[in-house]
């Protein structure tokens, strides 16, 4: 698989939505990705060959992909878990007690939600932020010791899981 | 002599081969052309001094007339066809339930359920036929503008296009519209979105988030586009194809038979309404046959029906994770939007009032024609980053929808997912593709189906069937499928189950050709002669910059293949066969140094940059 | 003898340089091409070659190649329009026959 931080030209993280100094990496990506896009649209190959609108049209689809990758929270962890050779789609997670009743009375919250109940709505989107926020800090300070490989790979599905429930949760609660 | 243009320094062009560079409007009740005239960019007008063409094709046993108003045509037997738009890319069954909500005067066909067919003094004709009527048209405006000579004009390579067509258009409408502009001897740089092209053209230059209100004769659409620089990204698009200036006449001929002529039809009352409508955007009442409409009458009848538009906005900024305070600004689009209601609904919706100082008509066939210069020259800049509209999957077990590419994912596309078998020594794969928001295949609009034939005998579950969805720059769809341990690949254009096949649209065009006495060989020659050397030029350039990226074997098979492509094209003898098949071969040759290019521009462009 | 250019062919030229807001003239020029030997040239000028010759006439710069100077002598440019087209036209003494179409010419 290609390496959408390499393509543009970006260090593994799974974050990018902490300031560095006076740099916010998820901007640096998007002026990365608009440069690149420029450079390789097939708009700007209208005129020649087809083998190049083809290629312009190739390169133009996986940069698309490479930033839809990098830009969402869930993908990109998952895609540095990859570069440090954790495939998440090849691991078996433990039942884990709490995170099924978190997922329940999360579930059920949301359903009282879209029964038209919106006075919950506010401290539901707080507590979903707050649960991905720190899964998404746990996979920060992971980051921080620049690790080769993962080493506790239960705690690290674990808070995968996390990540990925509260993903899945906030994508229902805004497309309601 | 010809009359000539002042030329950019060393771009004068050959005698016979100036090339138009065009933008189209192809609206459902109005069509423009524009492009640029003595420096700037105008929509063209027709002898009596109209832009606006109406997009009316009349058809007479010997003739075929675009635009102009029947009146003038009185006395012969002349049918009408209006609003094609509505019909183009649709199948018998949707074209009749369109027609029960939007009555016409003329007959149909429906004997080709994929096909259907207008009944006209000249024969049946299909909707992308008739569409093709009203692009010729255009066509011609635009040769009679710019004197572009006989030779010439028959050269589809001399009209470069960009055709915009609504947000909301889907799969089996772009591939329509494409057909009518190939009948039309139209070359079709890109089909753009008619709000996407629409911002371009209207002269907003500070970075921030616009949203785009385009409501034209038949159709409705909105979308959220982010400028930053040169560069306009789409974040979301939403909209509805049925949804126009059109319907607010129908709803108002309806209202006004009900409450003040018993019901009783009157001829052209709809024409009436419609003009009563326009007057009363600058009149708070008008008289319309002994009766007094007011301004709150239409803003009435109006109302469910810009509700409709209101409930697109709200999801539009939903999708593009945007609130109302967010937006920098609303742009009004389309001549629906010229009326008060619109106006007043939209500062209410907004919170803000929209901007409405460009030509609302206007603004869309010069955003195609920016578009349309930026894809032919090197001096326009602006990138333009669009969605796909419509969310695209395949049926799988229990009719049940599994969405390939989400609605707003980021066009050109490409996904892949791997299927399997579910019975054991399975040997074909039916694949159906599928557009629509719904979960269930039934409320989805059906694109294509397709198979995946030998399969080789294995358990369930174990064969690999990796399916392919490629959506390019215009939002036109193609896929296919292959099984891993065998490579076996089937593929296809979306397009078989609705819309004219490759041979009904090839047999269109030679027939026009034929009545029009025109040597079709002779032409279709030229043609790949000229495409030949294209390629060549496209290949020469690419290789004289970038030789030094392809290894040395590969350096000197590519610079063969050049010395041969260009002795056929110089070789008077040469068949249109072997010049096609040198095509290829060219095309086949260069694509591991289109690639490498691609490469490098990636790092060119981040030349230096790492964190 | 040089190039002239009508008031009409002027003006044209002089609003179309405020447009492209660069440039310092037109060059005008032949090519050897076409059906009929010849096609003329017509293009904004940035940057001038040393080799030219340059005319003025209303007010408008003029750049010509030594080259095309031969073929071009005592032509004379007008702006005119014919139905919906428009555009600039030629008047050259020095043409002895054109093209059907008009778009190249001989000597």
């Amino acid at each position: 698989m290609n390496n959408p931080f390499i393509l543009f030209q970006l260090k593994p993280a799974p974050d990018l939505r902490t300031q560095e100094g006076d740099i916010l990496p998820l901007d640096v990506l998007k002026a990365r990705y608009t440069k690149v896009q420029a450079a390789c649209h097939p708009d700007s190959f209208a005129m020649a060959s087809e083998a190049q609108q083809k290629a312009a049209s190739e390169m133009s689809s996986r940069l698309n992909q490479a930033y839809k990758m990098l830009r969402d929270d869930l993908s990109r962890v998952k895609t540095w878990l990859a570069l440090l050779g954790l495939e998440i789609e090849n691991q078996t997670t433990k039942p884990d007690m709490d995170l099924f009743e978190l997922q329940m009375d999360l579930e059920e919250r949301l359903a009282a939600v879209a029964a038209g109940d919106e006075s919950q709505k506010a401290t539901l989107i707080q507590d979903i932020e707050s649960i991905k926020a720190q899964a998404l800090d746990w996979f920060v300070s992971l980051a921080q010791n620049t690790p080769d490989t993962i080493e506790d790979v239960d705690t690290c599905l674990n808070q995968y899981s996390k990540l990925a429930l509260s993903s899945r949760l906030e994508q229902r609660l805004y497309s309601m | 002599m010809a009359l000539m243009q002042i030329a950019e320094p060393g771009q004068s062009p050959d005698p016979h081969k100036k090339t138009l560079v065009l933008g189209i409007d192809l609206g459902t009740t109005h069509s423009l052309i524009a492009s640029v005239k003595n420096g700037t960019p105008v929509c063209l007008e027709s002898a009596d001094g109209e832009k606006l063409m109406p997009s009316i094709v009349h058809y007479t046993e010997s003739a075929v007339e675009v635009g102009v108003q029947t009146e003038k045509t009185k006395g012969v037997d002349v049918l009408s066809i209006a609003s094609i738009k509505r019909f183009i890319g649709r199948s018998a069954k949707e074209v009749q339930q369109l027609l029960e909500a939007f009555p016409v005067d003329y007959e149909w066909d429906f004997t080709d359920a994929a096909v259907p067919k207008v009944k006209t003094p000249q024969g049946l004709k299909t909707p992308v036929e008739i569409s093709a009527e009203i692009l010729k048209t255009l066509k011609k405006r635009a040769v009679q503008h710019f004197g572009v000579d006989e030779i010439n004009s028959q050269n589809a390579d001399s009209f470069k296009v960009v055709i915009t067509v609504p947000a909301y258009f889907d799969d089996a409408q772009r591939q329509a519209t494409q057909d009518a502009a190939r009948l039309a001897g139209l070359s079709v740089l890109r089909l753009i979105n008619e709000p996407t092209a629409a911002s371009l053209a209207y002269g907003v230059e500070q970075d921030g988030t616009y949203l785009v209100y385009d409501f034209g004769g038949g159709t409705f659409d909105c979308s959220l586009i982010e400028l930053n620089g040169d560069v306009y990204e789409v974040v979301a698009t939403a909209g509805d194809t049925f949804l126009g200036g059109d319907d607010i006449d129908h709803a108002l001929s309806e209202w006004f038979l009900a409450t003040h002529l018993d019901g009783k039809k009157t001829k052209n009352l709809r024409s009436i309404l419609k003009d009563a409508k326009e007057r009363l955007s600058s009149q708070e009442s008008v008289s319309v046959m002994d009766f007094t409409i007011t301004r709150n009458d239409l803003t009435q009848v109006m109302e469910p029906i810009l509700a409709r538009t209101y409930k697109c906005i709200q999801r539009l900024l939903q999708d593009g994770r945007k609130s109302v305070k967010e937006v920098n600004q609303v742009l009004l689009v389309g001549g629906s939007t010229r009326s008060p209601q619109v106006f007043d609904g939209i500062t209410a919706i907004c919170q803000q009032q929209p901007r409405n100082d460009v030509n609302p008509d206007e603004v869309v066939a010069l955003g195609a024609l920016a578009q349309a210069r930026k894809m032919t020259s090197k001096d326009v800049n602006h990138l333009l980053l669009d969605v796909c509209p419509l969310s695209l999957g395949l049926e799988t077990m229990g009719g049940i929808v599994e969405k390939i590419i989400p609605r707003n994912t980021p066009i050109p596309v490409t996904k892949e997912q791997i299927f399997t078998t579910m019975k054991n020594n399975q040997s074909a794969l039916k694949l159906h593709v599928v557009q629509g928001e719904r979960e269930s295949v039934e409320d989805c609009r059906s694109l294509a189906q397709f198979e995946l034939r030998d399969i080789p005998p294995m358990a369930a579950g174990v064969a690999r069937i990796k399916v392919r969805f490629d959506m390019d720059a215009n939002g036109v769809l193609k896929v296919s499928a292959e099984e891993l341990s065998t490579h076996h690949v089937a593929s296809i254009d979306v397009k078989p189950s609705q819309g004219l096949s490759e041979e009904q649209l090839l047999e269109v065009l030679q027939a026009g050709q034929a009545s029009a006495g025109e040597d079709i060989n002779a032409r279709l020659d030229k043609g790949a002669r000229i495409e030949l050397q294209r390629i060549i030029e496209s290949c020469d350039h690419a290789f004289a910059e970038d030789a030094s990226l392809l290894e040395d074997a590969d350096q000197a098979a590519f610079a063969e293949q050049l010395k041969q492509a260009k002795a056929l094209a110089e070789d008077a003898a040469a068949t249109r066969e072997d010049l096609k098949a040198m095509r290829e071969s060219l095309n086949a040759v260069s694509e591991k140094l289109a690639a490498l290019r691609m490469d490098k521009a990636i790092q060119d462009a981040l030349k230096g940059t790492y964190i | 003898m040089g190039i002239a250019l009508t008031e009409a062919a002027a003006t044209h030229v002089k609003q179309q340089l405020q447009q492209r807001q660069s440039g310092l003239g037109i060059r005008l020029g032949v090519k050897t091409t076409g059906c009929s030997g010849l096609a003329y040239v017509l293009e904004f000028v940035d940057q001038p070659d040393p080799q030219d010759t340059h005319f003025e006439s209303f007010g408008i710069d003029v750049y010509v190649d030594p080259k095309s100077l031969a073929f071009l002598d005592g032509t004379q440019m007008d702006y005119v329009k014919q139905g919906l087209n428009e555009g600039f036209e030629f008047t050259n003494p020095n043409t002895k026959g054109e093209c059907g179409c008009g778009e190249s010419f001989t000597v």
